[in-house]
Parts: structure tokens; sequence; C-alpha cells
């Protein structure tokens, strides 16, 4: 009896569930698509003429390179640091997931600041090196630059789904590939690469979707992506109609390069017996020592350190000016917004991938997935999109719902739902379906289940997924700036107002806040991770 | 001498030694079986032969190339020795066609015909590798071993994971496979019914100690040592004059009556014929005979006294350190 | 497991609580505001103080804050709507969402020139697009008006940002407004042929190029001008210094140099209308028009008001009479300019 339970009526209780989950995340884009029919499209067409194709170029363009960038941080020393041991190790293994914590349009006008004329760059080498001054007065708003520090801050996506993949994988098929006559860096691109597919796909998607939807760093380097199409048909020609309907081509796109890698990847499975430690298994010559060393000081140093000693100096230039009482109630804000939303992210992604994995539906196979596909769309038209939900409610109730936390939080869980999924997925997909098996014949009821196996096997990607999610909201700007309670700035908002009226000194303080905490978690994160 | 090695020693940590001089030889084309209990140190002396790991002390020699030794380490990518994994892992992002052709080029079209064939994979050419049973799994890895033509072949305890009902064709048919191929081939198990049907020779490895490394007839009837004795079949102690006597049990006869007899404790029925328990001299014995016996019911043997087996005194047990066998 | 459920039920708690605080009290104004400086903050601070009124304010783009007041219709909580580009208060105008203001004692103060003739909205403070030059590389007497940027001579020496930025936006719309349609596009044309690099980086970034030697003269916001030259880092004010000001379009037969207002506007469901009033009297008062120059660099709109020591050092200058609401109203044949001429 307590078997057949388990069998059938639970997973329907299950599907229950997760539909209404799916329903709650996937509605504002329903009633977008929906709201978007039968709209005039000559705005629409006026922008396929005159720009969309350039900005479509620009953004494969800019995409490409930032993954390209993003590859060489995140990847390479994932792998080096993965296979071998060596003195600095974990300081290294720490330090190449903070620039994670710099948001990418902190890492543009920092950088932009740098390099400029009057930044210390150019400055200590006209006075220093006078012979190089012509060398390096360039202008470097450059879409190639961008690329680089998009990658900056979004590398660590890559390295840390990549870290927890290389580990994963173990020495069985480092073993065998020796055997089978592939040297490290062959074993690194035919066997390392291809088994990690799934973990650097979707840190892939990750990138893609926020390089998509960056405007700060974008637009300030004068580049014109896809999303500037968005926002000029929105803030220029005063058109939402064209600006949603340009979000959802966007959202469409997406979907098939998703659906068509899930397409691809589901002959194999990725579920691999052992779990061991790698460190050992490579032998650390000289030479490869001090590539290890120069490429990951290199990074850290160029994504990490010069950002924070550019925002640190900003800080004592404008030390008497700072209100520390107001960074104080604005860290308080980020705090509780963030903690709420990436609690009830990973809950309900746990919930959901939870539910998938002891019934067989199919369904919940499709949403569990394609909840994670509402972070293709910009942030500023869900935000759109949830007061256009929401405000029937405050016309019936006369409730302001719009404007508040909750609300807020419930945005933050749409749009960073992917986040969240990503690492728990990938840790789920590597436990093999036996273990459910086995859990089942031991008598365990779902919840049991869930609490004494799924709970403590995975709780390492529970943390992560914490961790990424709630650096991410905190970060967060367009949901924050148009969703927000009156009077409620957290520290990425007021980063932003003071940077885009170009007073990027005063900003340092509330983005140094940013980056600590994102820090702190990060390094939790990072010391639980090396533990294992 | 096709595979020699000398006085190999490995340890990971210094005062704990896994193998202690281990010196022995292997001909071209012979099959050997590797015999020792769980964690004794058997994958990592195949580990070290692969060159996954490093030896200590001594060498390795492959076809008059030194692989290991105090001056010399071939990269494990650089040997040519195949090796087939306990779990046997495959790529699972490739098909079978691509895991067994995995960093070759493509020029073997004719030999991966002839591997296919041997392996009986031709079916499965493009199934990938969750969609195969175990035993096919098993022979994609011998595949992809032999393919390579390996000076060496090593296969680590690769039945340990079948289903039993399979295990004696899987073990069969790769028995055909390698002697087909004509490759060198050490083959670890725990196993000793595994080898006595597929090795030339067998080595008995306990305690980081060659025990003996000889052909399956010549240690089953000339153990060298109690503890090879006994891993090779059942013994039955006989003490005469204080001295100790062993006899295997099918070379005990069940007789009217004789100056041996024994109580009869159990006895079994195990196939083609019962196999009894039974208390002589206070010691426990195992004989066979076509007939049951009722429990307590008295047993007369008899024996030849060539069958008997006796040791000297430092073979009582086994040795714990290498015997010089010049 | 039993823990994090208990906190689970106190964060639902903390949530519920915390959205029953949005409903309405009395003693308040709504703010929906582009605008976001320290100063907007003082005064709110000070108008609080002497009336007792609490101010909340919400922060984002106009664009997203005129698509969120219209969706929420008439349960919109904003009283009032503040932006820094006049433009976007002729859209909301447009779009329906405020009603007219008139009130003597609040316009009496201000220059009657800055006025909307509709009575849609009050600007609160003004600042000018303007030219700046290298002192080492160009002679201010080859500087006369915007139209003659597109002269030639400034071949791959001239500096400004892109056409997604609303103050440029709104300099074509008065060009628009000025010269008409086809001469706008023309000079726009032209422009693009003079840049000495695609538009890119903000308004401080232009002068840093002049500095750098990229280009020669940049357009650029008064405002920005005054925020460099009070920057507290060497090198920037050595690259501010290293420019000079310039209002185009002053000579006696010539229209003034283009300006655009920072206003405010009364919604159209104004749950506070009264006390709103009350804020903007405030704001357009002297004294907090006396506020806004000493915190920013922006120009009051109160004639009796000197700008601050920075702005007041580039001179008095005579200012576009345009009708600012051709900002707004321009604004679609503005951006449809930008792209076809490719003004990035």
């Amino acid at each position: 009896m307590e078997v057949k339970l388990f069998k059938i009526k639970k997973p329907n209780y299950g599907l229950l569930t997760v539909v209404f989950l799916s329903t709650l995340i996937i509605f504002p884009i329903i009633s977008l698509i929906f709201g978007s029919i039968g709209v005039d499209i000559s705005n629409f067409l006026y922008l396929s003429e005159y720009l969309l194709l350039d900005y479509t170029i620009s953004t494969i363009y800019l995409l490409s390179l930032t993954l390209v960038f993003s590859f060489l941080f995140g990847v390479i020393p994932a792998w080096l640091i993965s296979t071998s041991r060596f003195k600095g190790r974990r300081i290294y293994d720490l330090l190449l997931y903070l620039p994670l914590a710099i948001p990418t349009y902190i890492m543009a006008f920092s950088y932009g600041d740098i390099l400029s004329f009057s930044g210390p760059f150019q400055s200590f080498v006209r006075e220093f090196i006078p012979s190089l001054t012509k060398v390096v007065n360039q202008d470097y708003l450059q879409i190639e630059i961008l690329a680089v520090l998009l990658s900056f801050s979004l590398y660590p996506y890559l390295y840390a789904a990549c870290r927890i993949s290389f580990s994963l994988i173990g020495n069985n098929y480092i073993n065998l590939s020796k055997n089978l006559g592939l040297n490290e860096i062959n074993t690194f691109l035919r066997v390392g690469i291809p088994l990690s597919r799934p973990a650097i796909f979707s840190s892939i998607f990750l990138i893609s979707m926020e390089v998509l939807n960056e405007y700060g760093a974008v637009s300030y380097f004068g580049v014109n992506t896809y999303t500037s199409g968005i926002f000029r048909a929105w803030g220029s020609m005063a058109d939402m109609d064209t600006a949603s309907l340009l979000a959802i081509v966007l959202f469409l796109v997406v979907c098939l390069f998703f659906s068509l890698e899930k397409w691809l990847t589901s002959k194999f499975k990725y579920s691999f017996k052992s779990n061991t430690d790698l460190s050992t298994y490579y032998k650390n010559s000289n030479k490869k020592l001090i590539y290890t060393h120069i490429s990951c000081i290199t990074i850290i140093l160029a994504a990490f350190i010069i950002p924070i000693l550019y925002m640190t100096n900003n800080i004592f230039i404008d030390f008497k000016n700072i209100d520390f009482f107001d960074v104080y109630v604005l860290s308080k804000n980020t705090v509780f917004v963030s903690l709420a939303s990436s609690i009830l992210i990973v809950l309900v992604v746990l919930l959901i991938q939870y539910l998938k994995r002891i019934s067989k539906s199919k369904i919940l196979n499709f949403t569990g997935e394609t909840i994670s596909l509402t972070y293709a769309l910009p942030g500023a038209v869900i935000g759109i999109s949830l007061i256009l939900l929401f405000s029937p409610i405050n016309d019936y109730f006369g409730f302001l719902l719009i404007g508040s936390v909750p609300v807020l939080i419930y945005a933050y869980f749409i749009r960073y739902m992917a986040v969240g999924v990503s690492p728990i997925v990938s840790s789920f997909k590597k436990h093999p379906k036996k273990l459910d098996d086995s859990g089942k014949s031991l008598g365990l009821k779902p919840f049991q289940f869930f609490r004494k196996i799924f709970f403590p096997l995975n709780k390492n990607a529970i943390i992560i997924a914490f961790c990424i999610c709630f650096v991410d909201i905190m970060k967060d700007l367009p949901l924050t700036l148009i969703l927000r309670p009156f009077n409620f700035d957290t520290l990425a908002t007021q980063t932003y107002e003071y940077a885009i009226e170009e007073m990027i000194t005063k900003s340092s303080i509330y983005s140094i806040t940013i980056v600590t905490f994102g820090v702190i978690l990060l390094s939790i994160l990072s010391v639980n991770q090396s533990k294992k | 001498m096709f595979l020699k090695i000398n006085n190999l020693e490995k340890f990971y940590k210094k005062d704990r030694p896994l193998i202690k001089s281990l010196d022995f030889n292997v001909n071209k084309g012979e099959i050997v079986s590797f015999i020792g209990e769980s964690g004794s140190g058997k994958t990592t002396f195949l580990r070290c032969l692969a060159g996954l790991d490093e030896i200590n002390d001594g060498s390795i020699e492959l076809n008059g190339k030194i692989l290991n030794d105090s001056k010399t380490f071939v990269e494990s990518h650089e040997r040519k020795i195949g090796f087939v994994f306990q779990d046997y892992p495959l790529f699972p992002h490739l098909n079978v066609i691509d895991n067994i052709t995995f960093n070759l080029n493509s020029k073997l079209n004719g030999k991966l015909d002839n591997v296919l064939g041997l392996t009986g994979l031709k079916d499965l050419t493009r199934s990938f590798p969750h969609e195969l049973s175990g035993g096919e799994q098993q022979r994609v890895s011998i595949a992809r071993a032999i393919i390579r033509d390996p000076d060496l072949l090593l296969l680590d305890e690769p039945f340990s994971n079948l289903d039993s009902n399979i295990k004696l064709q899987i073990k069969n048919e790769i028995y055909s496979i390698i002697k087909n191929a004509g490759i060198t081939t050490i083959l670890v198990t725990h196993d000793v019914k595994e080898s006595f049907a597929i090795a030339d020779k067998i080595l008995i490895f306990k305690a980081g100690v060659l025990q003996q490394y000889d052909e399956p007839f010549n240690i089953y009837c000339k153990p060298s040592n109690c503890y090879c004795a006994k891993v090779l079949g059942e013994l039955n102690l006989l003490v005469i004059n204080g001295k100790k006597y062993y006899l295997r049990p099918e070379n005990i006869n069940i007789v009217n009556s004789s100056e041996y007899k024994g109580i009869v404790e159990k006895s079994s029925f195990v196939g083609k014929e019962f196999q009894i328990s039974a208390n002589f001299f206070d010691e426990k014995w195992t004989l066979f005979s076509n007939n049951s016996f009722k429990e307590g019911c008295e047993l007369s043997v008899s024996f030849k006294d060539e069958d008997l087996i006796k040791f000297d005194s430092n073979c009582e047990n086994y040795f714990t350190q290498p015997i010089d066998r010049k | 497991m039993k823990k994090i459920i208990s906190n689970l039920k106190f964060i639902v708690f903390v949530l519920i609580l915390t959205s029953c605080q949005n409903i309405q009290k009395t003693n308040e104004i709504n703010i929906y505001s582009q605008r976001h400086y320290a100063v907007d903050e003082l005064q709110y601070e000070n108008f609080t103080k002497m009336t007792g009124i609490q101010v909340n304010v919400t922060k984002a783009n106009a664009d997203e804050l005129l698509q969120r007041m219209k969706i929420e219709g008439s349960s919109s909580p904003a009283d009032l709507f503040i932006t820094v580009d006049v433009g976007k208060l002729w859209q909301a105008g447009d779009m329906g969402l405020l009603q007219k203001i008139k009130d003597e004692t609040i316009t009496a103060g201000i220059n009657s020139e800055f006025l909307d003739p509709n009575n849609y909205w009050i600007p609160l403070t003004y600042r000018s697009r303007i030219v700046v030059y290298s002192k080492e590389r160009v002679d201010v007497n080859d500087l006369s008006t915007y139209e003659d940027l597109a002269n030639e001579k400034w071949k791959n020496r001239l500096l400004i940002r892109s056409s997604s930025n609303s103050y440029n936006q709104a300099l074509m719309s008065s060009l628009i407004a000025n010269i008409g349609s086809d001469v706008a596009e023309d000079w726009s044309t032209k422009i693009v042929s003079n840049l000495a690099r695609e538009p890119k980086g903000n308004d401080r970034d232009q002068v840093k190029a002049i500095a750098s030697g990229q280009g020669d003269i940049a357009v650029v916001n008064s405002y920005y001008i005054g925020l460099l030259l009070s920057s507290e880092k060497e090198e920037e004010l050595k690259a501010g210094n290293s420019v000079g000001v310039f209002f185009p379009n002053q000579a006696e037969n010539q229209r003034g140099a283009h300006i655009n207002v920072s206003g405010i506007a009364l919604t159209k469901n104004a749950p506070n209308k009264d006390n709103a009033i009350k804020l903007i009297s405030f704001l357009t008062s002297e004294s907090a028009q006396q506020t806004y120059v000493d915190n920013t660099y922006e120009y009051s709109v109160n004639s009796n008001i000197e700008p601050n020591e920075i702005v007041k050092n580039w001179g008095d200058f005579k200012k576009d009479k345009l009708d600012l609401n051709m900002l707004g109203v321009k604004r679609n044949e503005a951006i449809r300019i930008f792209d076809k001429t490719g003004w990035k």
C-alpha cells in the first residue's frame, strides 16, 4: 500500500504543485505575449529596416568575444586548479570566484575611468614612462575591451561550474584518457570539456543572458546590442508595445537555442561513477606551474584587485562626504530582499527538481528546464509585465501591490530562477538513478527520502545556488528600479544613480559594499567546496 | 622475455610497502592471472605497469624497452599498454565506434571491422554507453584496448561487476577474444576459478609478496606454501606423528573400513555429487561422495600417500618477505 | 529542517507585514522621479521639516515610470512626476497622465521663458547643451553655432555621445523645431562625417577625449562640466581645465543656446493633490532654488538666483526661446533622423 501511494498518488500532487509554480513563473511572459498580439508594428518594421541588423551583428560579435574570453578566464584555470596541487592553490581558488561580486556596469565604468586620459593608468605612464605616452593614449571604449570587461565579471559562472564538473569527472576518465594516449592538454580538450558539457552549457547560457540584458555598460561603450533596440523603441520612440515585441522575439530565439542544445544532448547521459580529487593525477612540471601562476595571478589582478583598488582609492578621496548611516540602511535593504528571494528560489528549484526526479512525468521534465528561460527577458520588460499583471489587483482592492516588497521579491524570483536552477540541476544529474531506487527500497517516503538522501547529497549545490542567487539579486538594477517601494534604495540602485550621473567616485562606497557582501558569500561557498 | 618486472617496489607511505620487491617475467602471448585479495595492491601494480603511478624501486621492461626504473619514466600516454578498468568507464558522450576509436587516426578500417567482429559489437556501433548492458560495455572496453595493438593488455577485475548468470559466457567470450588476438595479458582477479580456465600462468600475491608463479596445474599440485594451496582449493589437515600433511578433498576415497574414521556433520547436494563435512581427528574435513550420509554416522576413508601435501616449516602460512628463487 | 520551516514562516510573516505598510497614509506625497541627486533628498527633508508632510520617492528611468503610471491608471499612487528632460514631461502630458497647474504664486517667481504654455508642468532647474573646445588647438573665434558644427573644418575633430542619450535627442528636436527637419537631417549627416570617433562614453568622457587629443571640440551638458571642474581628482581637474566653455548661437540675430529643464508635474489622479502643490511651491521658492544652485551645477529658473561659482564663471548667455514642449513633440522625428543618418 505504501509503495502504491508513492508511485501513483504523490506525483499527481507533485504535478499540480509544479504546474502551479511554473505558471507563477511563466505567467508574466504569457501575458506579455498575449498583450503583444495585434499591436501596431510600424515601429517594429522601422527598427528592423534601420537598426536591427546592425544591432544583431554587434550583439553576436560582443557575445562571441565575451564567451571566448570567459572561456579563457574560467575554464582553463578551473582545469589547472582541479588537476594539480601546488602552493597557493586554495587562495587562487577562492579569489577566482570573487569578480562575480562586481556588477558588470561597475566593471565597465571603473575601467572606463581607469583607462581614460585622466585615469591612473595613463597618468602613471605620462609621469614615469613618458616615452610610452603616445602608445597608451588610445580610445579604450572599444567593443573588444568591453567584451574583456564583461567576461571579467561573468567568467566566474564558468569557473564555478567547471570546478565542480572537473572534480566530479573523477580519476576513472583521467586514467582512461592517459591510457588511451592523451597528454594533459588533450585530456582537457577531449575528455574534460566534453564530459563537462552540461555544466559549460548552463553557464554559457547564464553568461549569454547577462550579456544580452546588459544595458549600462554596453551603452557607455557606444555598442548597440539588441537590447539597445528594445530600449530605443521604449525610451526614445515611446513605444512600449514594440519594445515588448522585440523582447519576445529575443525570448523565442533564446528558446530555440536552448531547445537545440537540449535536443543535441538528449542522447547522452552524464552520470559519473566516481568522485575523486584529481589534484594528484598530474605531475607539476615547472613549465606548467609557471603558466598556472601567471594565468591565475593575471586574471585575479585584472578582474578583481585592480577594480577594488580603484574603488578603495575613490572612497579615500571622497571619504568626508560619505554618509555611513545611508550605507548601513541600504545594506540592510539589499540583504533583506536578496536573502528572502534567494531562499525562495532555492526552495522552489529544489521542490520542482525533486518532484521531477521522483515522478516520470513528461510535463515535469519540460517545465523543470523551461522556467529558467525567463532569464532571457530583459529585467525592465519583466518589471513592466508584472506591473501589467498586478495593476488590476491594485484597482480592485485599492491595495498597493506594485511597489511592495513581496512583488519585488516575486520579480527577483522570476528573473533569477535560472541562476538557481543550473547548479542544482547539474548536481541532481550527477547522481545516478539507482540512488532513487535504493531509497525507495529502503521504504523512505518522499519527504524522508529528500531529507535523508537528496538534501545531504546535494547540499553543496544548494549552497552554491543560494550564494550565486544572492550575489546576482544584490546586483540587480532594472527590476529594483521599477518595482521597488517608495523610499527604498538598494546598494545597486544607489551605485547606478551616481554612476550614470558621472559621479563614479561617489558611487564607490556603495559598489564596494556590494562587493564585500559578495566576497563574504563567495568565500563561504569556496571554503565549503574545498572541504570536500 | 617480453615483460620483465625486476625487484619492483611500491609504497605510498614508506613504512607500509604495498609491493615488496616483485620479480617475474611474462612471455609473449601469455595470459597471466594475478591473484590476490581485495586491497592487496593488485590494482596498484597494474597502475604502475600502465604508468599511472611511478614505482619506487626496481624496473619494468616491456618488449626490450625500459618503461620505468630509477632514471626513466615513460608517461602513460606513451606506453603501448591497453588497460581495461574495473568498471570499464566509457565516454558517455560518444557512441560505441567513437569510444573504440577514441584518439586513433582513421586509417584502421579493416582492423576496426576485425575487432568489432571479434568482440561481437557489429550491431551496436551507433549505440551510446547508457544503452548497453554491462557485458556489452565490457566488450567495448576490451575492443577499445585491443584495437590499439597493445604490447600488453591489463584487465582489472573484469568480471566483478557482471551478473553471475552471464559471467561464465562473457568470461569465455573474452578469453577467446584475447587468445585469438594473441595479446600478452595480465588479468587481475581475486577469484581463482576465473583463472584456471583462462590463464597460462598464475601469480599468487599476498602481503606485498609474490607467493608463487607457475602454471595452474603445478600450483594446484605443488603449492609453495599453505596459503597458495588454500587459495586454489580446499585442504584437509591431517597430523601424522606430529607432522602436518594436507589432503585435497577429491583425493579422498570413501571406503567400507580403514584406520581413518570420522563423524559426518553435514552432507549437501552440490550438483553431480554430495559435499560432505565431517570431523576427523578434531579437524573439519571436506570430501565428496556420490551418496548422501546421515548426520552423525561414521565414515571411513583412504588416500594415496603421494597425494599428501607437506610444507617446510617456513611455508606453513605464507611468505612475508620475498623469497630468493634463484 | 524544522528550523528551515520555522525560518520560512518568519519570512512570510515579515513579507505580509511589509506589504501592509503600503496602505496609504494621509499626510504624505508620492513622487515618481527621474532625478536622483543628493540635493533632492535635502529639499524633501527641508520640506518635511517645514510642513510635516512625508515625502515618498520612487526613482527610476523616466520611460519606465511613464509606463508604470500609464498601466496603474487611476489607482496610481503617484502625485508628482519629476524628470531631468522636459521632453518626458511633455510626453506624460501627451499620454494624458497629468493635470494642469494654474497657480500664480508658483509661477510668479519663475522666469516666464521656461514656463509651459499648457500649464502641465513646472520647471525647477535648467541646463544648457554647450560646446567645449581644446584651449590648445582651437581658436574660440572659429566657434559660432550648432549649425556650424557641420562645417568641414571640424572633420575628425568633433566629439559627441550616442543618439540614445536624451540630451542629444532634445538638441536634435530643438534643431528640427528651429530650422526644419530637412536641414536638420542634412546637419546630422555632416555631424556624423565630422565625428572624431564613434559616439560613446558619457559627457565627461568627451572632455577627456579632447584632453587626450582624440578630438578638438565636443557637445556636452553644462552640468557635467561643472561636475568635472569640481572633481577631487587632480588629473580630472587638469582635463577639465584644458577645455574652454562656449555657448553657441549667441550672436545678435541668432536664437541662443539650447536649454533643457528639469521639471515637475502633477499627475492626473494625484491622491494627495494639496500636499503636492505645496511641494511644488516649496521647490520653486527662492530658498529651495538657492539650495539647488548651492549643491549642483544647474541653473535656477528664478532669475534672481545666481548659479554656482564655477558655472557663473562661464558668464551669462542667451537662451533659445523655443517652446520647450517642442523637445518632446519633435522627439520621434529626431530619432528617425539619427537612425537615417547613421548617428549611433
